[in-house]
């Protein structure tokens, strides 16, 4: 428990209404690639945001390197959670590179001054997702394979030890989302990554461990004990 | 390559608002000629003939035109980019409307209290109406944007507010007598004269300040344009930009609004030329962009105002609908995909 990045306590999430009956209590490390499993209405979305910090939990404690989340300011969360929305409205006219550089933003001042080491940061990442040369192309122009990258791309630039995904793979083909698997795993050496997907054939193949949303449960499985036990049953 | 291009038309949007700035000087009942404009900036000679007449008049005309442009432009720009609403403006939250009843309630109802009296639209007591108007509207706003999560519910509100408003002035416009429904409705026409210079000194303080304050909200705003959601977990203080943003709306619109009278359109219309022509979103680029441009725009429409009559002017609000209409359907047009 001492190394793990986030530790999740008797926590009642949902609107209102907990979505579970029982109290959550979970923990994950750096290294970890978990996949959030569960039907549509299980409150996937819900638990991510709640982690995220969107919504507020019900009770209970989130504890994200040490830290209670509750007691951190917005700005400081900011530098520990980074997260990865299902889909924007990219109604904004912004480029990719501007949307790579709000990345940074939890670390520049009112002025949004960046230095040197963040412009570095920035170009590398791009760079990693092979994004440079469509730096200066609007978001909106994106493929949505494109548009995932940078969405991406950015919240590494946000340099936080745990990353939150919704359904990062949901727009994407099946070349895409392996490609993006990969890196993903790839991202997970040093960070930890929580994810939800629909796609179980895929996810199980990269992820590390299931955290399942079985009838209101919370269930922490492997891969394998995933597809033994309950995936094989359903279809 | 790209600071150089931008820097361009900073310079050239610089150089043809101080050109439009002149022009306006020039513009009016009485003729005078440029080197009347050069005498009085560059000698401090009272004696001379038109000393009077652009110390008084053209120059707040022009000034509060720049002014009132640029604050505006500014409230609709950030307006439009937290509600997420290419047709967001400051008229849309009830400030506008705010800042009416107060006037209307000074002077209409003061005719119907005091009898046949005339109430002039730009004394004193109707301007510290007006504020009043525009600030108990903006509390308002500002409570129920404490209680309501959902951004859309808000600017609903905003526009019922508006119509309640409109209506307590119908009202009121009915018990008036005549005469003061005409000041009234002389008033809501708009006008970039009724100011003078002292009222001038007092506004242009208080708009520089907002106007900067507004400008340290841009990186806020940049993060806002991908959706309240994305911008909290990168860190915004969601209820605090709102509080600020709004205060700083009602503030530029308020005093605005009190001086020249309900300005509508404006505030809708230049930001969305402002992302045109600088093809952009970013706020560090937008919020001067619209200052710029709404002078250069309330100065075009104050020239073409003063263009049809040769004694008085037109009023600036029906010069700026005409003008600005176009261009939002135009922009729509042009733009199918990007609005905010």
């Amino acid at each position: 428990m001492e190394n793990s990045i986030l530790n999740i306590i008797n926590l009642k999430f949902g609107y209102k209404i907990p979505l579970c009956e029982q109290e959550v209590n979970l923990s994950a490390n750096i290294g970890d690639l978990i996949c959030l499993v569960g039907l549509n209405g299980s409150g996937k979305s819900t638990f991510l945001n709640t982690i995220s910090g969107i919504l507020k939990p019900i009770s209970g404690k989130i504890i994200i390197d040490g830290q209670d989340v509750k007691k951190l300011s917005l700005n400081n969360k900011s530098k520990l959670i980074s997260f990865v929305p299902t889909k924007i409205d990219f109604t904004a006219n912004l480029t990719v590179r501007e949307l790579a550089e709000m990345g940074r933003s939890p670390y520049t001042n009112v002025f949004d001054k960046k230095s040197e080491a963040d412009i570095k940061l920035v170009e590398k990442n791009l760079n990693d997702f092979d994004l440079l040369k469509l730096q200066n192309r609007q978001l909106w122009s994106l493929s949505d394979g494109e548009r995932q990258k940078a969405m991406i791309a950015r919240a590494l630039i946000q340099e936080t030890p745990l990353m939150i995904l919704d359904e990062p793979s949901a727009f994407l083909d099946y070349e895409m989302k392996h490609q993006l698997m990969r890196k993903l795993k790839e991202i997970s050496t040093n960070k930890c990554l929580i994810f939800s997907s629909h796609d179980i054939e895929t996810s199980t193949k990269f992820a590390t461990k299931i955290w399942f949303i079985n009838k209101s449960k919370f269930e922490v499985l492997s891969p394998m004990e995933f597809i033994e036990n309950h995936y094989k049953k359903s279809i | 390559m790209k600071k150089t291009k931008l820097t361009i038309k900073f310079i050239l949007l610089s150089v043809f608002l101080i050109f439009l700035g002149l022009l306006d000087l020039l513009s009016g009942s009485i003729q005078i000629s440029v080197s009347d404009i050069f005498n009085y900036i560059f000698s401090s000679n009272t004696e001379s003939e038109f000393y009077l007449l652009l110390k008084e008049f053209r120059f707040p005309r022009m000034s509060m035109a720049i002014l009132a442009g640029a604050s505006l432009s500014i409230s609709g720009l950030i307006m439009q980019t937290l509600f997420r609403n290419p047709l967001a403006g400051p008229d849309i939250l009830g400030i506008s409307s705010g800042a009416s009843l107060g006037v209307a309630i000074v002077v209409l109802g003061g005719s119907y209290l005091f009898g046949n009296h005339f109430y002039h639209a730009s004394n004193y007591i109707t301007l510290i109406a007006a504020g009043i108007g525009a600030a108990s509207i903006l509390g308002l706003i500002l409570i129920i944007s404490y209680k309501l999560r959902d951004i859309l519910s808000i600017l609903i509100i905003g526009i019922l507010l508006a119509g309640i408003i409109s209506a307590i002035v119908n009202i009121l416009q009915y018990f008036a007598t005549g005469i003061n429904v005409k000041s009234f409705v002389v008033w809501t026409m708009g006008s970039l004269t009724a100011s003078s210079s002292k009222d001038l000194l007092l506004a242009s303080p208080i708009i520089l300040i907002f106007v900067l304050l507004a400008f340290s909200l841009s990186k806020n705003l940049n993060l806002m344009l991908l959706g309240e959601n994305f911008a909290k977990t990168m860190g915004v203080n969601i209820k605090l930009l709102r509080i600020l943003s709004f205060t700083i709306v009602s503030i530029l619109t308020g005093v605005i609004t009190v001086y020249c009278g309900p300005i509508g359109f404006v505030g809708i219309a230049v930001p969305h030329i402002s992302r045109w022509i600088f093809n952009t979103s970013n706020h560090f680029v937008l919020i001067p962009a619209s200052a710029l441009l709404g002078g250069i725009f309330m100065l075009c429409g104050d020239i073409l105002s003063n263009l049809f009559t040769s004694n008085g002017n037109l009023p600036i609000n029906a010069i700026t609908a005409i003008l600005a209409a176009p261009f939002i359907i135009w922009v729509v047009f042009k733009n199918k995909r990007t609005f905010v």
